[in-house]
C-alpha cells in the first residue's frame, strides 16, 4: 500500500539534537496508546506522562479536493497523575495504558482512559458560544455597582473561539490489585470490562463504587502461578461474549450467560506447539500481547512476539491464518532475551473491512498484511524516510548473506525504535503509527 | 516526573547465535549463560519500582525449564553445572515474591552474583541464615547479608507489633481462647497467629515480607486487615 504522509509530530519541546548519534527524548512524551473513535473523526493518544492528546480530522479543503483533510490537535488534558500506594511503598505510574472511546450519543464525546490501577471516564465537549450582556457583571466578570444599573437587558449568546473542554465524569478506582492491561467497551454501551494480570472486572458506566469480578485466575498458592492474563476484549456484537489471552499463548472465550464467574471458558483456543522449533524461549515468544476481534465478529486476531494469527471463532485447535512479522529474529532470541526486547508487547489492528491487518516491529518498521492477496509490506515511520506528502517506500530486511541495495541487515536494526501502537481508521485507509514520542498519520492516495 | 533518557547509539544485537538446540555442542554453556542472565534479570526486576508480574512469571518459568533440563542431563563439565538445590531455592525465592504485593526494593542492593568469588556462595549463606524463629527481625544480625532481609519499614517491628491492630477475636474463638493455648505451649498471642500464616520460608533471601499472608491457610480476617 502506497501512502501519502501527513506527519504530525506531537512533541511540545523538540528533542534537543546534540549530534548525529545522540538524541534525547523526554520519556514522559512516549506515546503508550493510540485509538480512533467510532467515526474516525477523532484520534486519541495517551502517553507515559499521563496526558491525553486528541486530534480531529479537518474538513477537506475546497481548493484541494483530492486530498483528505489533516488531523490537528483538538484537545489536550492531563488524565492521570502519579500516585503513591502507601501500603506497598510504591509509586503508581501515570502512564496511560489504554484509551477506548464510547459510541457518540450526543454532541459530546466520551472516552475511557486507564493507567495501571484507575480507569476514568472523560467527557470532551465543545463550547463555541458565550453569553454576553449580563446585568450584574460586566464583560470582564467584575460585579457591576448595583446603583448604576438603570435598565434590564437579556443576555445574548455570541459566537466565540472554539473551546474544547475535557472533564472527568467518573473515576473507577480500587478494583485492581495488579496492573490493568486492557479495557473494552461492551456492545450494550452500558458496561465495560477491565483486565489486569490475574482478574477481569465488569463495570457499569454509571456505577463507580463497585464492579463484578468475572474472571479470577489467581491461584490459592501464589507459588503455583505460571500464567497471567495479557489482554481482553468484548465481542463487537454479542454483549455476553468476551475473550482473554494469556502469557502461555492461549485464548479463552467466555459467555457471561453461563455463570456469574467465567472461570470456565466456553472455548479454548491454542495452537499445538511445533516440536522442532522448541527452545527455552518458546513460551515467552508464544505470550500473546494483544487480541482484537474483527469488525465482523467472526474472527479474532492475536499478536505474539514473532507473528500475528487470525482465528475463526468456530475453530479452536489452530488459527486460520498466520503471518510472520519478523521471523529473522528467531535466531536472535537469546540476545533479545538478554536486552529485554523479547518482553516487548506489540499491538495489532484490523482495517475497517477486515481485509487487512497491521502491526509494528523494530527500527520504526511496521507491517501490513492483505488477507485476500496474501501480500505484505514493510514501511518505516521516521522523519528521515518520510517527508510530508511523500509516498512511503517499502522497506526490506535482508536475511540472507547478500544484502541488496536499500535493504537493511538484521544486525543494523535499531531495537530502541519500536512501534508498539498502531491504529486503523474504522472506515477509510488512514492509519496512525506511534514511534516513541512521535505520531505519524498516513493516508492512501486518492486518484 | 520527566527525565532525560538518552537514546544514544543504536542497540545492536550481539552476533552470537542462539544455540537453543540441546543437541548442539554449546548447549550446556548456553544453558549456563541463560541461567546467569535469568537470575540477573530477576535481581534487577526486584530493584525496580514495581516489577511486572508477567515478566516475573515468564522469567520464573524459564528458570524452571533450565533447572529441569539441568537436573535431567548429567553434567559433563563440573565447572559449568550448578547444584540443583541452589536453583530450586532461588526459584522458591522468586515464587514467594510473585504475588499481588510487590515488595519494596531493599535499601541495600544485593551484590551481583558474578562479583562473588564462588558462584552463589552469597545466596547459599543467606539460605543458611534464614529466620527460623519467628521472633524479632532485628535479632538476626550476625551476617552483613542479613541487612537485606529487613525492609525500610519493617525493621523496627516485632511480629506482635505487626498484628496489634488486627481483630483476632475470630482467631481466638477458633482456637478456644488464648488461655487454653498458653497452657499447652506457653505461646503468646502473636505466636498463635503464626499458626495461620504460611511458613516463613528459610529459602527466601529476597523476600523479607513473607509475613504477609498470601496462602489459603491464612485466616480471612488477617487477609482483610493486611490487604
Amino acid at each position: 500500500m502506497a501512502g501519502k504522509l501527513l506527519f504530525k509530530g506531537r512533541e511540545k519541546d523538540p528533542p534537543h539534537l546534540v549530534s548525529d548519534s545522540h538524541q534525547f527524548v523526554f520519556s514522559a512524551d512516549i506515546i503508550s496508546t493510540v485509538e480512533f473513535n467510532y467515526s474516525g473523526e477523532l484520534l486519541a493518544t495517551g502517553d507515559k506522562g499521563g496526558r491525553v492528546v486528541i486530534f480531529q480530522h479537518e474538513q477537506e479543503s475546497k481548493n484541494r479536493p483530492h486530498l483528505r483533510g489533516e488531523y490537528n490537535v483538538y484537545s489536550t488534558f492531563q488524565s492521570h497523575e502519579p500516585e503513591f500506594d502507601y501500603l506497598k511503598s510504591l509509586e503508581i505510574e501515570e502512564k496511560i495504558n489504554k484509551i477506548r472511546w464510547l459510541p457518540q450519543q450526543n454532541a459530546a464525546h466520551f472516552l475511557l482512559s486507564t493507567n495501571d490501577k484507575t480507569i476514568k471516564l472523560w467527557k470532551i465537549s465543545e463550547r463555541d458560544k458565550r453569553a454576553e450582556g449580563y446585568n450584574l457583571k460586566d464583560e470582564d466578570g467584575r460585579l457591576r455597582d448595583p446603583f448604576r444599573i438603570t435598565s434590564l437587558r437579556v443576555p445574548v449568546l455570541m459566537p466565540m473561539d472554539l473551546m474544547v473542554e475535557a472533564s472527568p465524569r467518573r473515576i473507577f478506582a480500587n478494583a485492581h490489585t495488579y496492573h490493568i492491561n486492557s479495557i473494552s467497551v461492551n456492545s450494550d454501551h452500558e458496561t465495560y470490562l477491565s483486565a489486569d494480570d490475574l482478574r477481569i472486572n465488569l463495570w457499569h458506566l454509571e456505577i463507580t463504587d463497585r464492579s463484578f469480578n468475572i474472571v479470577d485466575i489467581k491461584p490459592a498458592n501464589m507459588e503455583e502461578l505460571t500464567e497471567v492474563i495479557t489482554a481482553a476484549e468484548c465481542h463487537p456484537h454479542q454483549c455476553n461474549v468476551f475473550v482473554y489471552s494469556s502469557s502461555k499463548g492461549t485464548i479463552r472465550l467466555c459467555d457471561m450467560r453461563a455463570a456469574a464467574l467465567c472461570d470456565r471458558h466456553s472455548k479454548f483456543f491454542e495452537e499445538p506447539e511445533d516440536p522442532s522449533s522448541r527452545s527455552f524461549f518458546s513460551e515467552i515468544i508464544s505470550s500473546i500481547s494483544d487480541v482484537k476481534f474483527s469488525h465482523s465478529g467472526r474472527y479474532m486476531m492475536t499478536r505474539d512476539y514473532l507473528s500475528v494469527k487470525v482465528w475463526d471463532l468456530n475453530m479452536e485447535n489452530r488459527p486460520v491464518e498466520t503471518y510472520q512479522v519478523h521471523e529473522y529474529l528467531r535466531s536472535k532470541l537469546c540476545s533479545l532475551y538478554e536486552n529485554d526486547c523479547i518482553f516487548d508487547k506489540f499491538e495489532c489492528c484490523w482495517n475497517g473491512s477486515d481485509s487487512a491487518i497491521m502491526t509494528g516491529s523494530y527500527n520504526n518498521f511496521f507491517r501490513m498484511f492483505d488477507r485476500n492477496t496474501r501480500r505484505d509490506i514493510t514501511l518505516e515511520a521516521s522523519r528521515e524516510s518520510s517527508k510530508p506528502r511523500a509516498t512511503l517506500k517499502p522497506r526490506k530486511v535482508s536475511t540472507g548473506g547478500k544484502r541488496k541495495k536499500d535493504e537493511i541487515s538484521v544486525d543494523s536494526l535499531d531495537f530502541n525504535k519500536k512501534i508498539l501502537h498502531t491504529a486503523w481508521h474504522p472506515k477509510d485507509n488512514v492509519i496512525a503509527v506511534a514511534a516513541t514520542n512521535n505520531l505519524y498519520i498516513f493516508q492512501d492516495k486518492i486518484n | 516526573m520527566t527525565m532525560m533518557m538518552p537514546r544514544g547509539q543504536k542497540r545492536k544485537l550481539s552476533t552470537e547465535e542462539d544455540a537453543s538446540d540441546y543437541r548442539a555442542p554449546t548447549w550446556e554453556s548456553q544453558q549456563q549463560f541463560l541461567l546467569t542472565v535469568s537470575l540477573n534479570k530477576y535481581q534487577c526486576s526486584q530493584q525496580l519500582r514495581e516489577p511486572s508480574l508477567r515478566r516475573s512469571v515468564l522469567i520464573a518459568n524459564t528458570l524452571r525449564q533450565i533447572s529441569l533440563q539441568m537436573s535431567m542431563v548429567p553434567s559433563v563439565n563440573a565447572e559449568v553445572s550448578q547444584p540443583p538445590a541452589v536453583i530450586s531455592s532461588i526459584l522458591a525465592a522468586l515464587d514467594s515474591t510473585i504475588d499481588g504485593n510487590p515488595q519494596p526494593a531493599p535499601r541495600i542492593p544485593l551484590r551481583p552474583l558474578e562479583n562473588m568469588s564462588k558462584p552463589y556462595e552469597g545466596s547459599v549463606a543467606l539460605v543458611n541464615h534464614g529466620l527460623r524463629d519467628h521472633g524479632d527481625c532485628r535479632e538476626q544480625q550476625e551476617d552483613g547479608s542479613m541487612e537485606v532481609m529487613r525492609s525500610s519499614y519493617l525493621g523496627d517491628f516485632t511480629v506482635e507489633d505487626l498484628f496489634q491492630d488486627i481483630d483476632t477475636s475470630l482467631v481466638d474463638m477458633d482456637m478456644g481462647g488464648i488461655g487454653h493455648r498458653s497452657t499447652e505451649g506457653g505461646h503468646s498471642a502473636g505466636d498463635d497467629l503464626f499458626m495461620y500464616l504460611p511458613p516463613f520460608s528459610p529459602h527466601s533471601p529476597f523476600s523479607p515480607h513473607s509475613l504477609t499472608p498470601t496462602s489459603q491457610n491464612a485466616h480471612p480476617a488477617l487477609i482483610g486487615q493486611l490487604a
